[in-house]
């Protein structure tokens, strides 16, 4: 048991590292523009959130370790919740035995209608209807880089995107800069009144409604975060 | 509620209406009724347009009752654009009308000459049908309007639209919904077609005077409904999914699963599924708001709330919130990533009486063969202009996607026995694809629904995790869903009563104790045993043999993106699907 917990500590704390790392790498390698922003609905990020954001991870790591040990997803909410994955558009069955690598996509996902939807859910009855495009979940073997900080690509659908836009948006995602402008382009007036603050690489905007003027033509990628509320 | 309507619309002296009981048909309601009254009375070799075939129109066994969910009306006739038997049915008002009229049936027969047509009014008091030419060509909205004027908005209506009366194969019937607007379709196998036909532009169902029905067993009826309803509400999908997003939450799963029939059929991802998403199209809603805006039911009495309003940008009423297959067939299918434009295209065709997904997948071929651009949104808003105007071009469009690729020349038109695919891609889901091959309905994802087949182990035990067996499950599928589209629950049910036993034993219990049967899980299964072999028996006797029972070659041969499979069950296991 204690090594357990050892390993488990060891593990998280290099999941820590593993996201101050890669911001570092990353912020080198191109042009990031922080976004940070107070709301009391962080959920209403879900059109960033389905699309698909960066997040750092420790390679090698199973689904399971990385949204319990990352995100402190654990337990019941995995199980109850979580019922439709996909790693790299491959349904999986076993959130232990598939392990993300760097550049993996991984999808997330309630229970979905329709036959299909059933089809998709881990381990549901209808599972053998897609076996061609099942993940097949075996560990990756390359050890070399376990351990190492790498970059995955998240995706929340559904529910989860707003179940989980608090956790996802507090730890920063990062989102191809010309998409993030062209989305906050579309967002209506009500939107913004729900930001409280929003800071743009440090600098607070006058109104929140100023958000899509501030942002830089340029491509790139902006960095996301939710700041918590002020007075909590 | 054991009354059966008919209507001979080629009765000397004009149309003659006569009333019967069920007779031989007791104990049968919605698909299960009108698949038997068509076997039993329709040659299967008739021309679908011609004087032999017939319209049933039927409620479920439980409509008309205080069982929630219970609003379907199956619609049911010989196919004019499969060939075979059709059962096509749709939510809003009408069945629990119909059903609170005593009325288990209406059939529509007989030989309708001369250009004449009727509308046929039911209520309290008994049926009338009248001539009445002023409604000819109406599309549907504009039909109801006038109807309303007469009638009052407190009537169901049963009607078609221009698409019925040109006799389309690709036609529905139109029900109106609790706003009185014809938001709900029985939408495949060119059914309005053969109301058209019979020269029968609407019906309407008036309930002045009725009262629900009455439970055979109350205190059984209002137990088990409670359990029924709370099973509903406390199941992830239909008590949240559903009613958040709507069948569209499957756009970004579908596609992320490299699904999602894109280009007609050519790919399994779009680079717009985004756009297109239930999670966009339900942050639109409630931005834009409106009554019923993201969440709203088809009919009074639904327990899910699957459904929404579609507003525009200046809270302007649409349409109703598109569907999935809506979304998919006249989006990510023809290369179109605009919700504004999906909902004007799917007003279009229910003003029209097209089903969306025949329509969809028909612009789709359209765009395959060069007529018009994938992406061309102008363009499909101009060809579903043309077909419902009947245009020489219009009337291909029409006729559906099989028709639409033989007159442009190009062999991908992913249809089996005629019939569109709906918006899931058979190689990707190999499962899905056996149904789409032997349904006795033409490509149809309704036809093998996840309806409790763990709990009903129609042929035994399966194993999930094991390749083999895809005949199997699809088997149990179309069993029990036959047997759930004879009862008048929505499909929508098949998530809880999954999951949840007690939510399947308290909707068998909500049956027995509104009709004071004993229906168990093993008669649930024989009744849908019953439909599926008579249905079987019609198509073989109307020319159907197994090499019908096919999907297009292409789909084995073509590799689809991003996964790179094929469909590739093998004939002898497409075969065996009907060994029971």
């Amino acid at each position: 048991m204690l090594a357990i917990r050892d390993r488990e500590r060891s593990r998280n704390e290099t999941m820590k590292k593993a996201a101050e790392m890669q911001e570092q790498r990353q912020g080198a390698n191109e042009e990031v523009t922080t976004v940070e922003f107070r709301t009391e609905t962080p959920e209403m990020f879900e059109f960033v959130l389905q699309e698909g954001f960066q997040v750092s991870c420790v390679d090698n790591c199973s689904i399971r370790e990385f949204l319990c040990l990352q995100l402190e997803l654990c337990g019941d909410y995995t199980e109850k919740n979580i019922q439709t994955i996909f790693l790299n558009g491959k349904s999986v069955d076993g959130v232990d035995t598939a392990t993300l690598r760097e550049n993996d996509i991984l999808a997330l996902s309630a229970a979905m209608p329709g036959l299909v939807g059933a089809a998709m859910r881990k381990q549901g009855f209808f599972a053998k209807m897609r076996h061609s495009i099942s993940h097949e979940g075996e560990a990756d073997n390359d050890i070399e880089e376990e351990g190492k900080p790498c970059l995955v690509t998240v995706k929340l659908f559904n529910l989860l995107s707003r179940d989980l836009a608090r956790d996802f948006l507090r730890h920063g995602l990062r989102f191809p800069m010309e998409r993030f402008r062209t989305l906050i382009e579309r967002r209506p007036k009500s939107f913004f009144s729900r930001l409280n603050e929003v800071i743009v690489n440090n600098e607070r905007l006058r109104a929140p409604m100023d958000l899509a003027g501030s942002l830089p033509p340029s491509p790139g990628t902006v960095q996301l975060r939710l700041l918590e509320m002020e007075g909590c | 509620m054991d009354k059966v309507i008919r209507i001979n619309v080629g009765a000397d002296g004009g149309p003659t209406v006569t009333e019967e009981t069920l007779g031989k048909y007791a104990g049968f309601g919605g698909r299960a009724l009108t698949s038997a009254v068509v076997c039993g009375e329709v040659p299967p070799t008739c021309h679908p347009l011609g004087p032999e075939n017939k319209l049933v129109i039927a409620p479920g066994l439980v409509s008309g009752s205080a069982a929630s969910t219970s609003g379907r009306l199956s619609v049911g006739c010989k196919s004019p654009l499969t060939g075979g038997i059709k059962e096509a049915n749709a939510g809003g008002q009408a069945a629990q009308y119909l059903g609170r009229l005593g009325i288990a049936a209406i059939v529509i027969e007989g030989e309708h000459s001369g250009s004449d047509l009727y509308k046929i009014t039911i209520n309290i008091d008994g049926v009338k049908v009248e001539t009445d030419n002023s409604l000819a060509m109406l599309p549907n909205y504009d039909l109801c309007e006038k109807l309303k004027d007469v009638h009052g908005d407190g009537v169901a209506v049963i009607s078609i639209g221009p698409a019925g009366e040109m006799k389309m194969s690709n036609s529905t019937i139109a029900v109106t919904d609790p706003e009185f607007r014809p938001t709900r379709h029985a939408g495949r196998g060119g059914v309005g077609a053969v109301m058209g036909s019979k020269g029968v532009k609407a019906i309407i169902v008036d309930p002045g005077g009725t009262k629900i029905r009455k439970p055979v067993n109350p205190e059984k009826f209002k137990a088990a409904n409670r359990t029924f309803v709370e099973g509903l509400k406390q199941h992830g999908v239909t008590g949240q999914g559903l009613p958040t997003y709507g069948t569209n939450v499957l756009t970004n799963v579908l596609n992320e699963a490299g699904g999602y029939p894109t280009y007609n059929f050519k790919e399994g991802r779009y680079e717009g599924a985004a756009d297109l998403s239930g999670e966009t199209q339900a942050t639109l809603e409630d931005e834009r708001g409106g009554a019923g805006s993201s969440t709203h039911g088809c009919h009074r009495g639904c327990g899910i709330q699957c459904s929404g309003t579609f507003y525009d940008k200046d809270g302007n009423f649409v349409t109703k919130q598109p569907e999935y297959e809506t979304v998919w067939a006249h989006g990510g299918n023809c290369g179109i990533r605009d919700l504004d434009v999906v909902a004007k295209l799917d007003f279009m065709d229910d003003n029209y009486g097209f089903d969306t997904i025949e329509m969809g997948v028909t612009i789709g071929v359209a765009m395959d063969a060069g007529v018009i651009e994938f992406g061309d949104a102008e363009a499909a808003v101009r060809l579903v202009e043309e077909a419902g105007k009947g245009t020489p071009l219009g009337r291909i469009i029409g006729a559906g996607a099989a028709t639409a690729a033989r007159c442009f020349g190009i062999e991908r038109a992913p249809v089996v026995k005629g019939q569109a695919m709906p918006a899931y891609d058979p190689r990707a889901v190999k499962g899905i694809g056996v149904t789409y091959a032997t349904s006795t309905q033409g490509a149809d994802h309704t036809a093998g629904y996840a309806v409790a087949p763990n709990i009903l182990k129609v042929g035994g035990d399966i194993d999930p995790l094991s390749h083999e067996g895809q005949a199997d499950i699809s088997r149990n599928l179309q069993i029990a869903t036959a047997a759930l589209d004879s009862t008048g629950f929505c499909l929508f049910v098949a998530f809880a009563i999954l999951d949840q036993q007690e939510t399947f034993d308290a909707m068998v219990e909500t049956i027995n104790g509104m009709l004071g049967t004993e229906l168990t899980g093993e008669s649930v299964v024989e009744l849908g045993k019953a439909v599926l072999t008579m249905e079987r028996e019609f198509n073989a006797a109307a020319g159907f043999t197994k090499e019908h029972d096919r999907l297009p070659s292409y789909f084995s041969r073509e590799p689809l993106k991003p996964h790179g499979v094929v469909f590739d069950v093998p004939a002898e296991e497409l075969d065996s699907v009907y060994a029971f």
